[in-house]
């Protein structure tokens, strides 16, 4: 086919409406310069969330500081599982954060076109749009609590040291892996409605491979490999080695930065090509 | 100058009743196997090889049965869906208003809903601060844009959508019969914006079961039948021939529920 030019004789951009889905570097391009959509989806998301509730944005303090108390109780209290120096509460909220950014984030990105089918089959907009934009609130839920561990490592005379900088770099990591699952997973569950009754399981399983309530360390041997697969399990551990002290594990961080690229690029492809079909199948 | 649209041989097919399923692609591939299967009847051609160009400045109408292939048209010219064969061509920004309250969250206000809806139309926040006024006046909600739009009623909620709609800076307008549920008055309002766009140099193409409504505003209308574009002219000519169809329908008793082919 002859190359068709991007712009009419007239200055007007010039778009070519054809069965394949196009370039993905079209659609990059076109995601670039709707990026302002990224923050009207976000800050739509936020909005909705507390509309009508009592409490309002404090609504996200109770899920952290409610999962810090029940996993304290179960494998502290219950478990006596032994975290050495460090307090449970601020072992596990540690684990906590990073984690709960990851999996709302991919959770929401996983859902992010079957819950706004309405506007997939009504208005053309980059459809990347939606599981990036799944980010956005996790990430505000994900500042407050940093910021509840920050304050729970005050109030029990653990002050952060200088690595603690390190942090929220981490934790931009997790939200990073999330959105990659994310993209892959949203386009699978519009072709694939299966996938999404597989979800609720996957996270749990994933979490509970994760060292978000245990640390690594305490892991046998003959399952460190699971360890190994997870690009989630050295984030969760860097950031919490950043926070509490402790050796960041940075040959763990670079695999999982690895594997995440390539899940990124995977995704990318996968979504693009699925792209052009969402608003006939969701 | 080059015309905002070009369609050229444009089709698109729609496999129907189908879906991916473990029993039904064991039965499936059961008929196949016996024979029996026939994979012409599981096919919809809601667009057949229709090619038109609409230039700058033209408002056309789009008119046709329930099932004639208008929303899919509309669908592939704003880049909802992809066609299965043909192609398109488009020059400049198109504003997609399918559905023009489509971008809207019951639990929003008003104002909130101006922004989200502008910025998915395609809208800059300056551009759609500049423009705040003239919508909210344009749908007569300027008292209510901090009240949640599930509280407004039915016109309400519809003048906002279009009224947002109408201030998008775009090129290429497609809309999808919006204007049936609005009161007299209003349609007034629309057509003045939509004559003002098109002296504008701006093309509109608009999908509308209102024949009379068609007839005042637009010079020339496409008429589809089947997926296939059967005339495209000067509009008096095509709706007589259309109304001609109708009546010919309704004579002979024929009472085909069509599905909207979409």
């Amino acid at each position: 086919m002859k190359p068709t030019p991007q712009t009419s004789s007239d200055d007007r951009p010039v778009i070519i409406i054809e069965p394949t889905s196009g370039s993905l570097r079209r659609e990059l391009t076109e995601l670039l310069r709707a990026y302002r959509l990224f923050f009207f989806f976000t800050a739509r998301d936020i909005r909705i969330r507390y509309k009508q509730t009592f409490l309002g944005i404090a609504w996200a303090l109770v899920q952290p500081l409610g999962t810090v108390v029940a996993l304290t109780f179960v494998f502290s209290y219950l478990a006596k599982l032994d975290t050495g120096e460090t307090s449970y509460p601020l072992f596990s909220i540690t684990g906590l954060v990073p984690w709960a950014f990851f999996a709302a984030t991919a959770n929401r990105g996983a859902h992010s076109l079957l819950s706004n089918g309405h506007l997939l089959s009504r208005i053309y907009f980059p459809r990347l749009i939606l599981p990036l934009s799944a980010g956005g609130a996790p990430a505000i839920d994900a500042l407050v609590a940093l910021f509840i561990a920050l304050t729970m490592m005050l109030y029990t005379g653990v002050p952060p040291g200088i690595t603690a900088l390190l942090a929220p770099l981490f934790l931009l990591g997790a939200g990073f892996i999330g959105v990659a699952v994310g993209i892959v997973l949203s386009a699978a569950v519009v072709k694939v409605r299966d996938v999404r009754n597989v979800l609720p399981l996957g996270f749990q399983l994933w979490m509970f491979m994760t060292p978000v309530a245990y640390a690594t360390s305490m892991v046998p041997d003959q399952f460190g490999w699971i360890m190994a697969l997870n690009p989630l399990a050295p984030v969760v551990e860097a950031f919490r080695a950043a926070l509490l002290g402790g050796a960041i594990p940075w040959i763990g961080l670079a695999s999982s930065a690895t594997f995440t690229l390539g899940l990124l690029v995977v995704g990318l492809w996968i979504f693009h090509r699925a792209a052009s079909r969402f608003a006939d199948i969701w | 100058m080059e015309p905002t649209v070009e369609a050229i041989a444009l089709s698109k097919e729609y496999r129907i009743g189908q879906g991916l399923g473990l029993w039904r692609m064991l039965t499936s591939t059961g008929r196949r196997i016996v024979g029996r299967a026939s994979e012409s009847e599981n096919r919809l051609q809601a667009l057949n090889q229709v090619d038109f160009c609409v230039h700058p400045g033209e408002v056309v109408g789009l008119v046709g049965r329930n099932g004639a292939g208008k929303s899919t048209l509309l669908r592939v010219l704003a880049r909802i869906t992809t066609p299965s064969s043909g192609r398109a061509i488009i020059r400049g920004r198109t504003a997609s208003l399918l559905d023009v309250t489509a971008g809207f969250h019951m639990d929003l206000t008003g104002l909130e809903n101006i922004y989200f809806t502008g910025a998915i139309m395609g809208m800059t926040k300056r551009e759609i601060a500049a423009k705040l006024d003239r919508i909210s006046a344009m749908a007569e909600v300027a008292d209510f844009l901090t009240t949640p739009v599930k509280r407004y009623s039915t016109g309400m909620y519809l003048r906002l959508g279009i009224a947002i709609a109408a201030h998008v800076n775009a090129d290429l307008l497609l809309f999808d019969e919006v204007l049936a549920a609005a009161d007299g008055r209003f349609q007034r309002q629309c057509y003045d914006v939509l004559r003002a766009a098109a002296a504008d140099g701006r093309s509109v193409i608009f999908v509308s079961h209102q024949l009379d409504l068609v007839e005042q505003l637009y010079p020339r209308t496409l008429l589809l039948k089947k997926g296939r574009l059967a005339v495209d002219g000067p509009t008096g000519e095509v709706l007589a021939r259309y109304r001609d169809e109708l009546s010919r329908d309704q004579a002979s008793g024929e009472l085909s529920i069509e599905s909207e082919g979409g």
